[in-house]
Order: C-alpha cells, then sequence, then structure tokens
C-alpha cells in the first residue's frame, strides 16, 4: 500500500566501477606538512587527531562540512553511535563503496581513528544494498567495524537516521574523509584529493578516480576516454546532480561525486499530466506530488505550505517515474525555494 | 448621500441580468434548475416562483428586518418566502394544472434558497425599501433569462417541442437529466465570461491604438 | 562536444516506461476483444470500432484547431473511441457511435482541459448519453454467431441478453459456460468474459493499471451479489450470471481504472472501487436501464478529489504526528490541572473516564510505534 512502501527501485549500473580499482591521477606535488604531530599513530589523542583534521584540511564529503568541527561539536556532547557513510544509492555512483571494498584497511584505521576522538557507544558503516544486483560481496565486516547493509529502494540515505538511538548526540561522517584521515595520520598528508566515479553510457572506461581538487570535467572525462559525443554531462549525482555546458571550465570539489556523460538526454515530451499518481506512490516523505505540481503550476503558495512542500527532500523519484516526462521535482524545489522567499518577505 | 449612492447602486442592480447573472455568474441555485427546468413552461413557472419569492422577501427584509430580532428574521424570511409558494401555485396553475407537481420540490427548495434567507439579512435590510425592490426585480430577472433560454434548449432538444407544441422530432433526450443540466449550464456561463472577456478586450483595445500612434 | 550539451533537469536517468507505451499497452488489450466480436459478429464490429476511434481523433482535433492550440500526438482518444463499441451491440447504426463519440469529446473532455483535465470518464458519459436518446437501439441485442450487414440496416435476428432478464428477476437461459465464452447475447465487447479478464490481468501485468481497482471494485461487488441475490437458484450460478452480464467485468478493467478520472492513490483507488461497487450494486438492483455501471461510474468519477483528499489528510495527520501527540498531551496536562482545581467529587466522576482515553492514546502512540519499527526492519537487512 502507498501508505507504507516508498521510494523507487534504480537500476544501479555499478558492476563496472566496483569491480576495478581505484584510478588515481597523477598529482604534480605531494603536499606533505611538517606541522603534524610526530606521535605514532597508535598513541594519538583525541585532541590531536581533532587537530590533526584541522590541519589536514578534511572536508566531509557527504555534507560539505569541515570534519574537525563536527568532531569537536560531538565530542563536547556525550556521542551515541558513530555512523561511517558508504550509502551510493545514486545509480553509477560508487566512490564510497569502492573505498569499501578495495581500501579496507585504510578506512578501519581512520575509523579507529575517529573513535578514539568521540569514543561513542558504537560505531558501525552504513552501505546500501541493492536488491536487483548483488553479484559482487559487500564485506560483513571491514576491520573490526560491521557493515550495516541499507536494503530497499532509492532514497536510502534518510533511512540512516531512523537507526538512531533518539536523544543522543549521533555522527555520520563519510567514508572518504575516514580515508583521508587515516592517511593524514600514517603519511602525514594534506587532503588534496577527492574521490569521483565516473560513468555513463558513453564513457569507454567507467571506474572510480582519484583526482586532484580543481580538475576540470573535461581532464577527468578524457582520462577515462569517451566512445561517443555525449548529449549530457553531469557534475554530481546521476539523480540530483547539475547538468554543466562548460566541461573545461567547471572543476569537482570535496562534495563532487561523479561526473556523468550520457549519450542522450532524456529529451522533451509535449503530453500532460495524465493524473496516474505514480509520483504519490514514489514520494520517500508521502507527500501528494500530483496535486502539489498543480498547485505549483497555478501558483497556488498557501495550498503549497498545507501540503508540506517544505518536507520534499528533492530526491527527484518523482520526477524519475513520471511516465509524461514532467520535472516535477524541478517544479517542486522552485515552488519551495518560493516560499521560503515569500516567508522571509512577511509575505505568506 | 443614501439617494446618490443608490443612484450608483441602480447600474449595479441591472448588472444582476448578465455580467453579475444569479445563476452563472454568482452560481446561486443551479441545483434546482439543473433539476427541476426541463421545459419552457417549467422554466416560466419557476421564473414566476422566484419573482413572487425574491420581491416580497426583500421589500419585507428592507422595512421590517431591522426592528426585528436577530432570532425572529431569518425564520419569518423562510416562512414569508414559502408562504409566497402558495400565490405562485395559483398563477403557475394557469399556465398548466400539473406544472406544480411534475416541478416536484424545486419550487420549494427556491423559497430557502440563498437571496431569500441570506442575501435579505446582509444586504436588503441596509437598502431603502424601493431599491431593495428593484434589486429583487433585477435578480429575478436575470433568473429568468436563464431559467427561460435553460428550459426552451431543453425542451426543444429533449422533446422537440416549444411550450409543449411539437416542433421537431426529439434529437438528443438526454438533456433532460439533471447531468446535462448541469453541463449545459457550465456552457452557458463560459459564453457569459466569453462574452465578458470580449467587452474587456474592446474597451481596451483603443487605448492600445493610441498607444501605437 | 559542447555543442551537443543540452540542458536538462535534475534526475538525468528517466524511467523507461512513458505514457506512449502505457496507452500502446491498454490499446493492444483492446484487440484481442476486436477479434473476439469479429468471431461473433462478423465485419462490422471492426468497423465500428474504426469509426469510433477516428471520429474522436477527428473531433478532437477540430477542438485544438477551435483553441488555437497545437495538435499533440495522443492516444487517449482513439482508447476512448474503441471503448464505445465495445459498450453497444454489433447492429448499433453509425449515427449512434458517432454521437457518443461526439458527447465523449465535446462535453466531457474539451470543456474542462482536454487529455489529463477531464472530470468524468468520457467513454461513460458518451455511452449513457446516447443509451438514454436510443434506449431501443443500444440495448436490442443481436443473437451471437451472425454475420450483421456492414452498412444499412440490420436485419439480424433479435435476443433477449442476460442483463435485460436479470433486471426483471427472471433467470437467464444460457449456462455459466455461454457466458464465459461469450455466446450470450450482450454488448459487442463485454460478454466474452474469458478473453476480458485476460486482457485485464495482461494490463495489470504490463503494469498499465493498478490490480487495487478492480479487485477491490469486483469482490465487493460479489459478495453483495451473494448477499442479495435478484434470481432465484443457487447461489454459485446468480453470482456468474450478475458478475458475467452486463459490463461489469469489462468496465472494472478498461473503464474504472482510467488514470485521469480515478483517485491516485492505492487507499484512494481501495475506497473508490468499494464505494463504486455499493452504486452500480444500486443502480443494478433498482434501476430500470441496463446502463447501471456507467451512470455509477458517472456518479463515482465526481468523489475521486474526495478520496484523495482523505488520504492527503491522513498522510498529513501522519507527518505531523509528533506534533499532533505533542499538543494532545499538552491539553491532557491542561485538563488534569484544570481537574484537580474542581471539587473531588466531580473527579471521582469524571476520572474512569480520562483514565480510558488516555490508555487509548498510550494504544495510539504504540500503534504508530509498532509500525514504525516494522517498516524499519523491513528496509534494514541485517
Amino acid at each position: 500500500m502507498s501508505f507504507f512502501v516508498k521510494g523507487i527501485f534504480l537500476e544501479q549500473k555499478k558492476e563496472p566501477m566496483l569491480t576495478r580499482s581505484t584510478l588515481v591521477m597523477r598529482q604534480e606535488f605531494e603536499y606533505f606538512d611538517c606541522d603534524f604531530p610526530d606521535t605514532p599513530v597508535e598513541e594519538l589523542s583525541a585532541k590531536q587527531i581533532i587537530e590533526l583534521a584541522r590541519l589536514a584540511g578534511i572536508v566531509d564529503e557527504s555534507d560539505g562540512k569541515m570534519l574537525w568541527e563536527k568532531l569537536e561539536k560531538a565530542n563536547s556532547g556525550e556521542c551515541g553511535t558513530l555512523i561511517v557513510d558508504a550509502i551510493d544509492d545514486e545509480p553509477y555512483i560508487s566512490s564510497q563503496m569502492s573505498i569499501c571494498i578495495h581500501q579496507p584497511e585504510k578506512l578501519a584505521l581512520g575509523i579507529e581513528l575517529c573513535e578514539k576522538a568521540l569514543s561513542p557507544e558504537k560505531a558501525y558503516i552504513a552501505m546500501y544494498r541493492h536488491i536487483l544486483d548483488s553479484n559482487f560481496g559487500i564485506p560483513s565486516k571491514i576491520g573490526k567495524y560491521r557493515v550495516k547493509k541499507i536494503g530497499g529502494r532509492y532514497p536510502a540515505e534518510s533511512r540512516v537516521y531512523r537507526h538512531i538511538p533518539k536523544g543522543k548526540n549521533s555522527v555520520i561522517v563519510g567514508a572518504c574523509a575516514m580515508l583521508h584521515l587515516a592517511r593524514a595520520a600514517e603519511e602525514s598528508r594534506k587532503m588534496t584529493s577527492c574521490f569521483i566515479t565516473v560513468a555513463g553510457d558513453v564513457v569507454k572506461n567507467p571506474r572510480n578516480v582519484e583526482v586532484p581538487i580543481g580538475t576540470t570535467a573535461e581532464k577527468i572525462l578524457e582520462l577515462c576516454g569517451l566512445t561517443e559525443e555525449p548529449e549530457a554531462i553531469i557534475l554530481g549525482g546521476s539523480m540530483t546532480g547539475r547538468a554543466i555546458f562548460e566541461p573545461e571550465n567547471e572543476t569537482v570539489g570535496p562534495t563532487t561525486r561523479g561526473v556523468i556523460a550520457l549519450a542522450r538526454s532524456y529529451g522533451t515530451y509535449s503530453y500532460t499530466c495524465i493524473g496516474c499518481g505514480r509520483c504519490d506512490h514514489a514520494c520517500p516523505k508521502a507527500l501528494s506530488v500530483c496535486a502539489m505540481r498543480k498547485f505549483a503550476e497555478a501558483g497556488k503558495l498557501d495550498m503549497l505550505q498545507q501540503y508540506d512542500v517544505s518536507m520534499c527532500i528533492g530526491c527527484g523519484a518523482c520526477s524519475y517515474v513520471c511516465p509524461s516526462r514532467i520535472d516535477v521535482s524541478a517544479t517542486l524545489l522552485k515552488a519551495k525555494k518560493q516560499i521560503e522567499i515569500a516567508k522571509k518577505e512577511g509575505t505568506l | 448621500m443614501i439617494a446618490e449612492k443608490e443612484k450608483n447602486g441602480f447600474k449595479e442592480s441591472l448588472a444582476y441580468i448578465f455580467s453579475r447573472n444569479p445563476v452563472l455568474v454568482l452560481g446561486l441555485v443551479i441545483g434546482q434548475l439543473a433539476a427541476g427546468d426541463t421545459t419552457l413552461q417549467n422554466g416560466v413557472a419557476l421564473s414566476i416562483t422566484y419573482l413572487l419569492i425574491t420581491v416580497p422577501v426583500l421589500v419585507f427584509a428592507s422595512v421590517i428586518g431591522k426592528k426585528l430580532p436577530d432570532w425572529l428574521k431569518i425564520v419569518s424570511y423562510a416562512v414569508l418566502s414559502a408562504a409566497m409558494l402558495l400565490p405562485s401555485y395559483f398563477i403557475c396553475g394557469s399556465i398548466s394544472a400539473t406544472i406544480f407537481d411534475s416541478l416536484g420540490i424545486y419550487p420549494s427548495l427556491l423559497a430557502v434558497s440563498t437571496v431569500p434567507i441570506v442575501f435579505s439579512s446582509k444586504i436588503a435590510e441596509k437598502q431603502s425599501p424601493a431599491f431593495a425592490a428593484v434589486n429583487g426585480l433585477c435578480i429575478s430577472a436575470g433568473f429568468a433569462v436563464t431559467a427561460i433560454l435553460l428550459g426552451a434548449a431543453r425542451e426543444f432538444f429533449g422533446n422537440g417541442s416549444l411550450w409543449g407544441f411539437k416542433i421537431a422530432e426529439a434529437s438528443f433526450p438526454a438533456v433532460k437529466l439533471p447531468f446535462w443540466g448541469f453541463i449545459l449550464l457550465g456552457f452557458m456561463a463560459a459564453i457569459i465570461n466569453w462574452v465578458k472577456d470580449l467587452i474587456k478586450k474592446t474597451d481596451k483595445n483603443p487605448d492600445g491604438e493610441e498607444e501605437r500612434v | 562536444m559542447k555543442d551537443r550539451l543540452m540542458f536538462q533537469n535534475a534526475p538525468h536517468v528517466r524511467q523507461s516506461e512513458s505514457v506512449v507505451t502505457i496507452m500502446s499497452g491498454v490499446l493492444f488489450a483492446l484487440l484481442p476483444i476486436y477479434l473476439m466480436s469479429l468471431f461473433y459478429y462478423g465485419a462490422r464490429s471492426l468497423v465500428l470500432g474504426i469509426c469510433g476511434a477516428f471520429f474522436c481523433c477527428a473531433f478532437s482535433a477540430i477542438g485544438s484547431l477551435l483553441l488555437h492550440e497545437k495538435p499533440v500526438p495522443d492516444l487517449t482518444p482513439i482508447i476512448t473511441g474503441l471503448i464505445i463499441p465495445l459498450l453497444m451491440p454489433a447492429d448499433i447504426p453509425y449515427y449512434v457511435v458517432i454521437s457518443a463519440c461526439a458527447v465523449a469529446i465535446f462535453v466531457v473532455k474539451l470543456p474542462f482541459g482536454g487529455t489529463g483535465s477531464n472530470l468524468f470518464n468520457p467513454a461513460a458519459v458518451g455511452f449513457a448519453s446516447v443509451a438514454i436518446c436510443w434506449p431501443e437501439l443500444v440495448f436490442r441485442y443481436p443473437a451471437t454467431m451472425q454475420a450483421i450487414e456492414i452498412f444499412g440496416e440490420s436485419t439480424a435476428k433479435i435476443a433477449q441478453s442476460p442483463a435485460y432478464s436479470l433486471s426483471f428477476g427472471a433467470v437467464p437461459d444460457y449456462n455459466v459456460l455461454d457466458m464465459l465464452l461469450g455466446s450470450a447475447p450482450g454488448p459487442m465487447g463485454a460478454t466474452n468474459i474469458l478473453v476480458v479478464a485476460a486482457c485485464g490481468i495482461f494490463l495489470i501485468v504490463k503494469k498499465a493499471v493498478n490490480w487495487i481497482t478492480p479487485v477491490s471494485f469486483l469482490v465487493p461487488y460479489a459478495l453483495l451479489c451473494l448477499a442479495f441475490p435478484r434470481i432465484s437458484c443457487s447461489s454459485f450460478d446468480a453470482l456468474c450470471f450478475e458478475l458475467f452480464s452486463g459490463t461489469i467485468i469489462f468496465g472494472a478493467f478498461f473503464m474504472l481504472t482510467e488514470p485521469v478520472t480515478s483517485p491516485k492513490r492505492d487507499f484512494g483507488k481501495l475506497l473508490a472501487g468499494i464505494s463504486s461497487a455499493i452504486v452500480v450494486f444500486l443502480f443494478r438492483y433498482f434501476g430500470e436501464f441496463e446502463i447501471g455501471f456507467a451512470s455509477a461510474l458517472i456518479v463515482m468519477n465526481v468523489f475521486s478529489p474526495v478520496f484523495d483528499a482523505v488520504c492527503e489528510n491522513i498522510l498529513h495527520a501522519f507527518r505531523h504526528k509528533d506534533s499532533i501527540i505533542a499538543t494532545f498531551k499538552s491539553d491532557k496536562v491542561r485538563k488534569k490541572l484544570s481537574d484537580n482545581q474542581d471539587i473531588k467529587a466531580e473527579e471521582i466522576k469524571e476520572e474512569p473516564v480520562s483514565e480510558d482515553e488516555q490508555e487509548k492514546n498510550a494504544e495510539v502512540i504504540e500503534e504508530i510505534d509498532l509500525s514504525e519499527k516494522e517498516e524499519s526492519g523491513e528496509e534494514a537487512v541485517q
């Protein structure tokens, strides 16, 4: 029933990227910092680890915040659970999962350091496991940490928060940030690179790459090769990223998850909404998307607010299922912004 | 002061015939018309009933309404409008002996519709009796135009007759159903909106030409 | 590379299923029904279908010309035009079909805003209108297994349909197998129950149609027929006659499931299915005409926004359950405070009531918690 089944099944298309190891793009120079403390890895104290994260300039790729700020904030309170985010629920994107599979030792070290800094009650790694493609093995344990497999339908990230015990200060950190933390402790390396998935139906050699921050999308695509001229290049995830027009000027940052090149854009359709209600069923937040889209087109902001458009997380599931290829998600997000502006101005 | 206001008001009350038609624009007694108004005779009978109900109630409200206590107002309007059904019964009886029976419950529903109950207590109480009477006349004229047009159309297409005289073969008996009454009323409302838009456009067009020059 | 790049909004992968594939699925499912009627009544049935589809397309093209719109390639008028003749006997004159199509397009579809915004099912209104205008033509069914002349007045042998016999409480003189195979007279497309049901199941498997709508309609309808039989024979036979006569099965799969006029959510579809089963049953039980299904469908179409609103309200309460429970609790606290101020005798009287309420409240909260747990249990495969 639509009350409890939420989200959509997506074809993940991750196998080619996950079966190959990460390709490292040569950096012009490696940046070693002499400010790092000389203490061996095992004897680092909690404060030193946070200082290490600050010196190394590690950015958490799951939310774009500085890792040391997050750790310090959590350290001041009592930390309940440490969740390492390796959920790649969007198709193609698999950079976090590939770290878990191909560099488990380093990741385990990073988590150990993080655990030392926070002393949480428990720590685990959350990974997305799609029911349809279970060919590659997801390890059940990385180091001494359990891997919790988040199954089911597409927007999985919000489901992680449900396992967190209420009333406790829990921390979610990204897997790549953990890897960088381990590198900073062991090799005294600053975070100068990011992990990116290069994929798409016209990419000759789809795989996960580690590239310096600031590399242009064009260079990354050249590294993996193209079989055909793409019609759409996407920076970010295939469900939430944005299409770019100037790949030679667009650079990747620490929060960029992928560069995807598609042969065909999905094109425009001249059909109107036939009211099939698939968007309502797909919505992970159980919003009445079909009605809200009509209100948004009519500009009825008060009705939209009543229908809780502010709860929309912009996952794009409604646009994915729409048989008329209507940009439902984009319309709703636009309306959400309009409502926020109207609230600020005090007109609503 | 009041007299000047009412002079402007007369123009407004004339608007009840077309641009503020009680049925097609204000949407007041749609149900009764869609269900009951199936022939021209029915339309005329309903219009007479509406006239006999509306004018006395509005005049009564403007004359005595203010002096009545609140709890008695609406009750007395309803009683008066229901009492006016009796003369309308006799007048309509002269059209056809069975017309009131064929109309069923709908004339009685007219007596407790919006205009005699709400309009009277909200608006007519603040007006002078003469103005209230004009208002009532215009409202019932607007109602009559709609009812007669709808009744004639439905009788012609449904029975192939007008005023009971056979003119042509019945072409589409389904229009006598309430569903089709609603649909036809919707079409008439759409036509009124279209005409209003046309009038607005013709009002605006000269300005536009001046700007171009 | 730069020249070819196109703009597109956020989800860059889309489902392969589109309006065209859904609609062509429905068209494909209508094809076997036409083949069956071709077998029973000859080529006239096919010509009727082509006529209906052509005129529906032509009318909607005229409509979009009148409205100065760009004509959109659209399969919905074809489906409407193909469904209308299937509800009628095979020897129906062409002008009846054409006027039904005209009503469907010009009255039901275009004034409300074209495809996707019609309030009523176009095929149902078109059929019901012509059924009231020409009942003697629409409800006069030819016997099966005879070729009817393609043009001109029909000279086919007339037979009494099971739906008509049922309407005055007589047992139809056909056995259940006849009705399953479609050799009993009746509407052109709705008599061959096996083929219609197979096509309906094809639609469900292809996901062009949600299974909830037909099931939630047919099961309560069958139960109602068992509970209030119209004819005196064994209850199984009576059930079969009731279900297989008229357009019940055909309508449940092809008309009730029209996406535009049915509620959007599964729960709304369930409510709509059950209530339309009741309304259809009342129409057939008390009505004189055999158009019970179409009339009931028109009535129920009006209520589908209501069912949507019901679903939305329930979900709204679910989304804000924390704040609702919080306000409920604060009300409780306030009530208790005010109770304490009252005299003790009153307190004793009111206490059991408030305790019951508290228990109920606690139960509600527990239920919600349980449902949450179940949900998370399903999704987190450990």
